[in-house]
């Protein structure tokens, strides 16, 4: 039913399926509109109706929100920030001299490596949990941040090795040579050539590494203990535990905040991420 | 490539941080891991070999066990087939060069992007609540609906309505799966006088199977690892009466509630053999229905 | 730069050979390369000619023999130390550097002073016309512009020895004719060492001094372009050199009285240029015309021999009115004849070679 190619469908059959397709938009959109609307919204109208409408607009649940925990929701976005850009750098760094050392150089051993990275896409990270945990109990890394980014900067996340090495992979290797013949060491060529022909790659794999550390549960989960080092979905869950049915609208302002730098992410860079999924085939 | 490039020193030097990652973070932790499932350990005290104890009381003695297995697999066995669907009838529907397709696509993929957040499981546990939005709109229509997230017969599929929602990402991959089909191969279907019916079923679907095929094992592999809206629902217990007892969050429970770290890191080798053999499993079998250029 | 004076080989190869792991792919190649010459390797896809020239820019890694650079054995050399300059068959200009950059790079790389390398740029850019292009990207060039700067590329390092992978294979037929001269008029200004590959045999008769034949990993033969075409030492170059191809007749498929005259030859090869209509020193009896080409400057016949229904073609000069389904008595004067032995080798007249 793919109709690149073949004459366009009559007006019936495009009236139904923009029908179809508002449809399932509004099924979609539905409850993170409410989320929205709930936010802002007196808390007393929050479980009275479905509608989307709220009959004020009032801050206090953002207000409520912010500084309804011990420690400030500021604390959190600043926590959850710092650990999403540390890990940004170390995945882009890491990952892709990874990746030009698989695909540019050549040494004895290369292939079996390869195969043993390609080995670990699969690998749910369960099994290496508790030894790594142990490991950073061990260290004293349990309670820091350190256990969350410093793996980035050991290209630990195949994936993204792999999403560059198909990208270098497009790049020909004249060019490479070029830089050769021009007296280009390898990391010359790296640095000078490579990265800077790698920009849409590293701009998806950044965006890709902030919006999924950004709404890592699991690793903070473990390895953040104290209330002041939590991330912003730490908090979250904190504010469940903490709260009563009365401070709903606290928890889904703070909620609609925790999503709203990824919000602005998918708004800004949408192609982006599309072109990203679309090449990949990566989840999410 | 030069003889600089080609010197093992130089290849090493480069490959070494990952190097370190994947034998310190990845192959070590993961055999290690392996001694640890045969073995009792709760971090205070040493590791004691117990041999396969943690495996037999696994399969013969532990209830909970079987019962996150039997969640695990509802929920992958639901949540797949139908996120996949809604995908591609989104996906087939978006391709026939309708008007808005960025706006829609645009829609469509951002419950897929903020979908692992815990605002999101947070805004689950309210619409499916006993006073949340689903009820009040069933309450419009004169229905009392029940407390979907607390009666342990709907509440893991509120969480399979959750994965189904997150039909995006595979969505793009499938659009962009048609776009990849060449316009020529409609053309000669249209002029040998197919009807859309049989080219769909002639040449869009089989020369679709390989994004399918792509798809079906990621988003399978994907959901035997869920664990965020399951810990959230249910406050990390797996409620009501174990109903979403996920696998990793009795992972979680044994490891970093009851520090039964072996027990742990047994359940961990299950579940990494419980995916090898799916994905082995589906690679296989794909070369019956998987049809592939050359 | 080579001093033209110098006497010894500005490249010399001896016993050159490549395999990859039990695959030998390069077979043992003598090649002496005077300074100053402009040298063509060509031959079929897959001859090994592209795969030769790269051992000798250092990006393959030779598996035997010797690489003498300028006297220097250059085999374990990195590719900056040969003091080669290369032109690659797609250009691989860096995609996110201007035309000036393009240029400096590899003199940063050398970490060469700021002020020389503006003049060496500006010296390339002139030479090759590219002044006004220097703050453009490369895709903000035609195929034409990006050859020059490509070669301007290998211009601004002053190179002892320039190699040409193909240059001009992604540029259409009339830039090609126009860029071939331009080449040629490089060589003639820099009088350094210029070795070129291409499978154009075109190409290779107009530009080289000295073309080298390769086919299947061997040298077939070495000669300046009128000896490869007078004096093809096998079939192989016989049939590769020359546009149409050259006729090659097994003796059985000539008329009796004709191959007595050649009882120790094996076949015979005659240029369709060579072939006159009417008499002539030896004749080939009437061909059956089945196809006619007016190109203008000459006319091409594609016919039959008499006998054999071997085919033939016949280039003749000026526009000759003649009709598919005519015979013509061909024939050719005995000095243009190539006699070919057994094996496919030359039998010479006691002429040259």
């Amino acid at each position: 039913m793919s109709d690149q190619g073949i004459t366009p469908p009559s007006w019936p059959v495009r009236t139904i399926t923009h029908v179809l397709l508002i449809a399932a938009s509004v099924v979609m959109l539905y409850p993170l509109l409410w989320m929205l609307s709930a936010s802002v919204r007196p808390e007393a109208e929050i479980f009275d109706s479905g509608s989307l409408w709220p009959s004020a607009i009032v801050w206090d649940s953002f207000v409520a929100g912010w500084s309804g925990l011990r420690v400030s929701f500021g604390q959190f976005f600043l926590n959850s920030l710092v650990i999403a850009v540390i890990s940004v750098i170390g995945n882009l760094m890491a990952c892709s001299l990874a990746a030009f050392t698989f695909t540019r150089l050549d040494f004895p051993g290369r292939n079996f490596w390869f195969a043993m990275m390609l080995g670990t896409l699969m690998l749910p990270y369960h099994v290496t949990l508790i030894p790594q945990y142990v490991m950073f109990l061990n260290t004293g890394w349990v309670d820091t941040i350190l256990p969350l980014v410093g793996p980035k900067f050991l290209a630990a996340d195949a994936f993204f090795v792999f999403l560059m090495v198909q990208f270098f992979r497009g790049i020909p290797r004249e060019i490479d040579e070029a830089a050769m013949m021009d007296g280009c060491s390898p990391w010359r060529i790296y640095w000078k050539i490579m990265l800077p022909l790698s920009l849409p790659v590293l701009a998806t794999a950044a965006i890709f590494t902030f919006i999924w550390t950004w709404e890592d549960f699991f690793g903070p989960l473990i390895y953040l203990t104290s209330i002041g080092n939590y991330t912003v979905q730490l908090g979250l869950r904190s504010f469940i535990d903490a709260s009563s049915q009365s401070s709903w609208g606290a928890l889904f302002a703070m909620s609609v905040l925790s999503l709203l730098p990824l919000f602005l992410i998918f708004i800004i860079f949408q192609r982006m991420l599309v072109e990203g999924i679309a090449t990949t085939g990566m989840k999410r | 490539m030069s003889h600089a490039a080609r010197s093992p020193l130089a290849g090493y030097m480069f490959l070494l941080p990952w190097l370190i990652g994947f034998l310190g973070l990845t192959l070590g932790p993961t055999l290690y891991s392996l001694y640890l499932s045969f073995t009792s350990y709760n971090l205070l005290s040493p590791p004691v070999w117990v041999g396969l104890e943690n495996y037999v009381r696994l399969f013969t003695a532990d209830a909970k066990f079987w019962a996150s297995m039997r969640v695990t697999f509802v929920f992958v066995i639901l949540s797949v087939p139908l996120k996949l669907s809604f995908a591609l009838a989104i996906a087939i529907l978006l391709d026939r060069g309708i008007r808005g397709l960025p706006v829609y696509r645009a829609i469509f993929y951002l419950p897929s992007l903020l979908g692992g957040s815990v605002a999101i499981a947070i805004l689950w546990r309210q619409i499916f609540g006993r006073n949340g939005v689903l009820n009040l709109v069933l309450a419009q229509f004169g229905i009392e609906g029940a407390s979907w997230i607390s009666d342990p017969r709907y509440s893991l599929l509120t969480l399979v309505a959750l994965a189904v929602w997150q039909f995006g990402s595979p969505m793009i991959i499938f659009l962009a799966g048609l776009r990849q089909i060449p316009t020529d191969m409609y053309e000669a279907a249209s002029m040998d006088g197919a009807s859309r019916r049989r080219i769909f079923f002639l040449i869009t679907l089989p020369l679709l199977t390989p994004v399918i095929f792509f798809n079906f094992v990621i988003q399978t592999i994907d959901a035997f690892k869920a664990f965020t809206p399951a810990f959230i629902v249910s406050n990390g217990t797996g409620g009501p009466a174990n109903s979403t007892l996920f696998y990793t969050l009795y992972l979680y429970q044994e490891a970093f509630g009851n520090f039964r770290m072996g027990y742990a890191a047994a359940l961990a080798w299950v579940l990494l053999v419980i995916i090898a053999l799916f994905t082995a499993f589906a690679f296989l079998t794909s070369r019956f229905w998987v049809h592939y250029d050359e | 730069m080579t001093l033209p004076t110098s006497s010894a080989a500005a490249l010399e190869l001896t016993n050159i050979c490549k395999s990859y792991g039990d695959v030998p792919i390069i077979h043992g190649i003598d090649l002496a390369i005077k300074p100053g010459s402009f040298v063509v390797f060509v031959g079929p896809s897959g001859c090994g000619k592209s795969t030769l020239l790269r051992m000798i820019a250092g990006l393959e890694p030779i598996t035997s023999g010797d690489l003498v650079i300028d006297g220097q054995r250059m085999n374990e050399a990195p590719a900056s130390r040969r003091g080669i300059a290369m032109v690659f068959q797609s250009y691989a200009l860096y995609p996110h550097m201007d035309v000036y950059q393009n240029l400096s790079f590899g003199l940063e790389t050398a970490k060469m002073r700021k002020a020389e390398i503006a003049e060496r740029v500006s010296r390339a850019a002139k030479i090759l016309k590219i002044e006004p292009l220097l703050r453009r990207k490369p895709r903000q060039l035609s195929g034409g512009q990006r050859q020059r700067v490509a070669i301007g590329r290998a211009i601004v390092r002053e190179p002892r020895l320039f190699l040409f992978d193909e240059p001009l294979s992604n540029l259409d037929a009339e830039l090609r004719v126009q860029m071939r001269v331009e080449i040629s008029n490089l060589h003639r200004d820099l009088g350094t060492t210029m070795i070129y590959v291409t499978h154009d045999q075109v190409e290779a008769m107009t530009m080289a001094d000295q073309i080298v034949v390769l086919n299947g990993g061997r040298v077939e033969q070495t000669g300046s372009p009128l000896d490869l075409y007078n004096y093809p030492r096998n079939l192989f170059v016989a049939a590769f050199i020359g546009s149409p191809r050259m006729n090659i007749f097994p003796t059985s498929a000539l008329s009796e009285g004709i191959a007595g005259d050649f009882a120790t030859t094996h076949s015979l090869g005659v240029r369709p240029e060579h072939l006159v209509a009417g008499p002539a020193d030896v004749g080939l009896g009437s061909i059956a015309v089945e196809v006619v080409e007016h190109l203008g400057d000459v006319t091409i016949l594609h016919g039959r021999l008499p006998n054999s229904h071997h085919g033939v073609t016949v280039t003749l000069s000026g526009q000759v009115e003649i009709k598919p389904g005519a015979t013509l008595p061909i024939g050719v004067s005995r000095s243009n004849l190539h006699r070919f032995d057994r094996g496919g080798l030359r039998i010479n007249d006691g002429a040259k070679l």
